[in-house]
């Protein structure tokens, strides 16, 4: 099965594209999903002001820091990767296409991945790289300074034996077992192919970006904005179309929405959508970008919890729907899988089949576990919009309704993230960064730091490891359809009711700027201004 | 006068220290800390976490902890940010001007605008501009003054699409953008002092201005206005000046939540940062510069009330 990765993954978004814009009907507003630039043919040009939201705080180096603001300055932009996710007025699901590699084989045994470079890359035209030719050899250099690395993401590619460089344009990857979520990890964010000057250390990553994207990184005020100007060797010819791209460092969202009026800034981005709907009647552009996941955590170790029974209950009193659609305006409901993401994540009529809203049989479950009268508990809810705290008044509210007096206790993401990690809850509520299938689930793994609520259920474990050595994608995407439901009905100490969007606002001159799933910078290499 | 300063400078480093290990412990209880915040999401073992944890030396007891950075500190070195690596001093001194120019023009607009209110509303006793002056002078110490702030910008954004420039620059680089972008937080800042000061400057002036001796200066025929200015005003002024001592506290205060939303890189947001981040060297060292600017406003105040109270002068001098 030499088939490329990426036409069955073509194929298969395609069936799926429609049924999951059905799935994604809970609307409650805003604009149309990927909103079509008006006519109009690209034009070379400009300065984009793009909002970052936060000051990159560990340095440059994506082998020492995974830091998300980092990501979303460099990933794509500055860093080219060996294949990328798409992004595009018809992307429904992560579709993974060519971006240093242009095309890649995989052998019928999985262990071995063959990928055919681009021949006519540059680095970019800094010392002390100086604009030489791309090689295998940086990819093997890259891939081996990740595995020597510490605290990053080098479990990503585990697996991986050996990397070999046969020739100047040809990378071998050699697995010890078959492992099949590597391309979708190899696209993803923290995976930019760095120059073997920069892993050896001839000059220091932590301060200097030398990659081979469309932008390269041109000036830095600490706390104040970074820029970006345009790679004119960049290997797609006719791109980028902006010759600068600026990024000024603002956190809160009143003087985003103040300068966006102003013009000051081309782009920002909010999670409030009433702020996104009043400047969409105002001419702006809202983009609705899928975002990470609502994640509850139940603590079977903390009583009542320990009976399922009870658990279920709880997930089954709350009206999740409900909450999407008058708290984040737009939303899925989901499972465990992003529907963004993957076609295996459940749609919404298989989860509410799963996890109906049910307050009765809710009650019912309550009273065969014994509580009839329900029970007091508290909700530890990590705050990063004011969108956290309504939907955990709206979860306190359902479950008043079948007894149940549960307490908020606001945390700022440090505490959250310290007492998720140290089980210190009964009931938990984040955001969870997470974005590929094989990914969430490796939260859930006995000796995970983020299974904050031990799973340990041999069934699941057992799912994991097949998903894993199973090539054939439509299988795999079966494995994680059992394993949501397994995560639904008999484990019930995770559940990510609802995935959230963001809304990305952009002045009206901004066009062909696309959402994308995950950290993807090389998407602005397509977009233009307009004169108007 | 010179024991009675150093006595002060004396009190003043005994509560910088105080302040300073309150903070240090205290940081170190909240939960959280900056290993786990840097690690989020990277999916991490366990055994790397505290590896890390080793290196920023957190797995240490906070009492030595404690010990070690004492240590440091009287050699003059006061650590690195366990994010960027830096040495904290340095971050730090980077965003001091941005602070201090927010801070002292929001004193200054706040106590001169103060001042000239209520020695009008004094003046003008009973009268419409007096109900009006305390009327504002409630509502702006009712309102915090971020909301102010945003009120401004949000006004200014919806009525004239205008908003302040977004990327900071020095007054020295480009002054028309620096005052474009200051003013809106220098005003918010500056209002809440300058109601509070107009309030206490214009009860101590009627006060004043009652009293027999204004009765005397005014029986000599003096013109009224130097009657306001140099005999009421003067003696009305001590009272004003303990409450800017007190404003600076709530000036500083706010620059935390006003540099944040106005993208001012000065040491207000990089408390605030650091405080999310746990970066604890940095916290402490911010920590340090606020108490120890506010001790040392309060001793120049104390010295202040000298210069325009002789009797304190005299006073303090014969004990």
């Amino acid at each position: 099965m030499n088939l490329s990765w990426k036409r069955r993954r073509t194929l298969l978004g395609a069936a799926l594209a429609a049924a999951l814009t059905l799935s994604a009907c809970g609307s409650g507003g805003g604009g149309d999903d990927g909103k079509a630039a008006p006519a109009g043919r690209p034009q070379a040009g400009g300065t984009l002001v793009l909002q970052l939201p936060s000051e990159v705080t560990r340095g440059l180096n994506p082998l020492t820091s995974s830091d998300p603001t980092l990501m979303g300055l460099l990933s794509g932009t500055v860093y080219s990767k060996l294949v990328d996710v798409k992004t595009g007025p018809d992307t429904r699901s992560l579709e993974i296409v060519p971006d240093l590699a242009e095309s890649w084989e995989i052998s019928k045994d999985g262990l071995t991945y063959t990928f055919k470079l681009r021949d006519d890359v540059r680095w970019h035209d800094i010392p002390p790289v100086n604009g030489r030719p791309f090689t295998s050899d940086d990819v093997v250099a890259t891939f081996e300074g990740l595995k020597k690395a510490t605290m990053v993401h080098q479990w990503m590619i585990e697996p991986v034996r050996v990397i070999e460089a046969p020739d100047e344009h040809t990378v071998v990857f050699k697995l010890k077992r078959p492992y099949s979520p590597l391309l979708d990890y190899l696209a993803y964010h923290f995976n930019m192919i760095l120059p073997r000057e920069g892993v050896e250390g001839e000059f220091d990553l932590k301060t200097k970006a030398i990659g081979t994207g469309p932008f390269m990184l041109d000036r830095h005020t600490p706390d104040v904005e970074w820029v970006l100007k345009k790679n004119p060797d960049y290997f797609i010819p006719g791109r980028p179309y902006l010759d600068e791209i600026r990024r000024p460092i603002m956190t809160d969202i009143a003087a985003v929405t103040a300068a966006l009026r102003s013009g000051r800034v081309d782009v920002g981005t909010t999670s409030d959508v009433n702020v996104a709907k009043q400047l969409e009647s105002k001419g702006f552009q809202v983009s609705e970008t899928p975002g990470a996941p609502v994640s509850i955590y139940i603590n079977p170790k903390v009583e009542p919890f320990d009976d399922v029974r009870v658990r279920q209950a709880v997930v089954r009193a709350v009206d999740w729907a409900g909450m999407g659609e008058n708290i984040r305006g737009r939303y899925n409901l989901t499972s465990m899988l992003r529907p963004d993401i993957t076609p295996a994540a459940l749609p919404r009529e298989e989860v509410m089949r799963l996890r109906p809203y049910d307050p009765q049989g809710a009650k019912a479950l309550l009273a065969q576990a014994g509580l009839p009268n329900g029970f007091t508990t508290k909700l530890m809810v990590q705050r990063v919009d004011d969108e956290d705290v309504r939907e955990a008044q709206w979860i306190q509210d359902d479950l008043a309704k079948i007894g149940v007096k549960m307490e908020i206790e606001m945390v700022d993401p440090g505490t959250g993230i310290e007492r998720r990690r140290n089980h210190d809850f009964a009931m938990a509520k984040a955001l969870r960064g997470v974005h590929l299938p094989d990914q969430v689930w490796r939260d859930f793994e006995p000796q995970s730091l983020e299974n904050y609520t031990q799973v340990d259920d041999a069934e699941l474990n057992r799912l994991l490891e097949r998903s894993r050595a199973e090539l054939d994608e439509d299988k795999r995407n079966e494995i994680y359809r059992q394993m949501q439901v397994r995560m639904e009905t008999q484990i019930v100490q995770a559940v990510y009711p609802i995935q959230k969007f963001d809304y990305s606002i952009s002045r009206d001159r901004v066009r062909d700027l696309w959402p994308s799933p995950i950290y993807q910078g090389r998407r602005l290499a397509d977009v233009w201004l307009s004169d108007s | 006068m010179i024991g009675y300063t150093l006595r002060r400078l004396g009190y003043g480093a005994v509560v910088m220290l105080l302040v300073t290990v309150f903070v240090f412990v205290v940081m170190r209880l909240v939960p959280g800390d900056a290993v786990s915040l840097q690690l989020q999401d990277t999916g991490v073992s366990r055994a790397e976490a505290d590896a890390l944890r080793a290196e920023f030396g957190l797995d240490a007891p906070v009492w030595a902890q404690l010990w070690d950075w004492l240590g440091n500190a009287a050699r003059g070195d006061l650590g690195v940010s366990f994010y960027s690596g830096e040495p904290v001093v340095e971050m730090f001194l980077a965003r001091v001007p941005v602070t201090v120019q927010l801070g002292l023009l929001a004193m200054l607009v706040g106590s001169l605008l103060g001042i000239a209110l209520g020695v009008v509303a004094a003046v003008t006793r009973g009268s419409a501009v007096d109900g009006a002056m305390r009327l504002f002078a409630v509502a702006f110490l009712s309102v915090p003054n971020f909301v102010v702030a945003l009120l401004v910008l949000t006004m200014l954004a919806l009525w004239f699409a205008w908003s302040p420039p977004i990327v900071y620059a020095g007054p020295g680089e480009d002054f028309a953008g620096w005052a474009q972008q200051i003013a809106i937080p220098v005003l918010a800042l500056g209002t809440g002092g300058m109601a509070a000061v107009a309030r206490l400057t214009r009860s101590s002036m009627l006060e004043s201005l009652g009293s027999d001796y204004i009765r005397t200066v005014r029986a000599k025929g003096v013109r009224e206005r130097t009657v306001v200015v140099k005999h009421a005003l003067r003696n009305s002024t001590i009272a004003v000046l303990t409450l800017l001592g007190l404003e600076l506290a709530t000036v500083l205060g706010g620059t935390v939540i006003i540099e944040q939303m106005f993208a001012l890189p000065g040491t207000g947001q990089l408390i605030y940062q650091a405080v999310l981040d746990r970066d604890y060297p940095v916290v402490v060292a911010c920590t340090i510069f606020y108490a120890g600017l506010f001790v040392i406003t309060i001793i120049l105040l104390d010295l202040l009330y000298a210069l325009v109270d002789p009797r304190i002068r005299t006073g303090r001098a014969l004990s």
